[in-house]
């Protein structure tokens, strides 16, 4: 349960961000909410982690165009045409399971680097956190996304860091 | 031995991604075909027949997400 709603920081928290992650999966039809979700949920707040996303192209239009055309390519890959999208519509389970790959994501962050700072500083700083455990994948979907959509991914790892390691004032 | 760093995209990785893909595909496939169907009036056993499994593996995959859609179920052994 969020137990910050009176926060008076307009930053995301991890938790929000969690939570708009499992949305994300749901509306996908995904049956687990994978690092790909919480990457489309990061890029659609607007702290310091999503801005860093969008000066990469990676808003969360960008992020969804990058998704889409991995799946197009890897399907190609078997031999296989995209289905059209209405062919796909279906009622979804309310609640998706967790992912291997957003387990992992979240065990790669570095969340004990910021012990010392104030809750709200945590808090604000464990969303770019995350999206580096996310960006920090060698291999699998997310990687493979940027890769066809021209990031330069350890550049935008270190920028994430650094607005990660930056005090606030 | 160093460990090898396999490229996101070389062609292992791509038959692998594929995998994935189909997977996600053919599961998103089977859930909106299963509902169409069934909202089509096709029954448990029918649906079953025509995926190749059992009534009751069909029935425990989807019987809950169809309940949620409100989709009215022909009844047992229907």
């Amino acid at each position: 349960m969020p137990d910050r709603l009176d926060d008076e920081s307009l930053d995301m928290t991890l938790k929000q961000v969690i939570i708009s992650a499992i949305d994300e999966a749901i509306r996908r039809g995904a049956p687990s909410v994978e690092a790909e979700h919480l990457l489309l949920a990061i890029a659609s707040g607007h702290d310091a982690a999503g801005r860093t996303l969008a000066e990469f192209g990676l808003d969360h239009a960008g992020v969804d165009a990058a998704l889409r055309g991995e799946r197009e390519r890897s399907l190609r890959a078997a031999g296989i045409e995209p289905v059209a999208e209405e062919r796909l519509l279906a009622t979804r389970q309310s609640r998706p399971r967790w992912g291997a790959t957003v387990r992992e994501a979240l065990r790669r962050a570095d969340f004990s680097a910021h012990r010392g700072r104030r809750r709200a500083e945590r808090e604000r700083l464990a969303v770019a956190d995350a999206a580096v455990g996310i960006l920090r994948a060698d291999l699998g979907t997310v990687p493979r996304a940027l890769a066809y959509a021209g990031v330069d991914r350890a550049a935008l790892v270190a920028q994430l860091e650094s607005v990660s390691s930056e005090r606030e004032s | 031995m160093t460990p090898m760093a396999p490229e996101p995209t070389g062609p292992e990785a791509d038959d692998l991604a594929a995998v994935v893909a189909l997977r996600e595909l053919a599961d998103r496939l089977e859930d909106a075909a299963v509902e169409r169907a069934m909202r089509t009036g096709w029954s448990w056993s029918q649906v079953a027949e025509a995926l190749g499994v059992t009534r009751q593996a069909v029935h425990k995959k989807h019987h809950r997400r169809l309940e949620i859609a409100g989709i009215e179920l022909r009844r047992r052994n229907a």
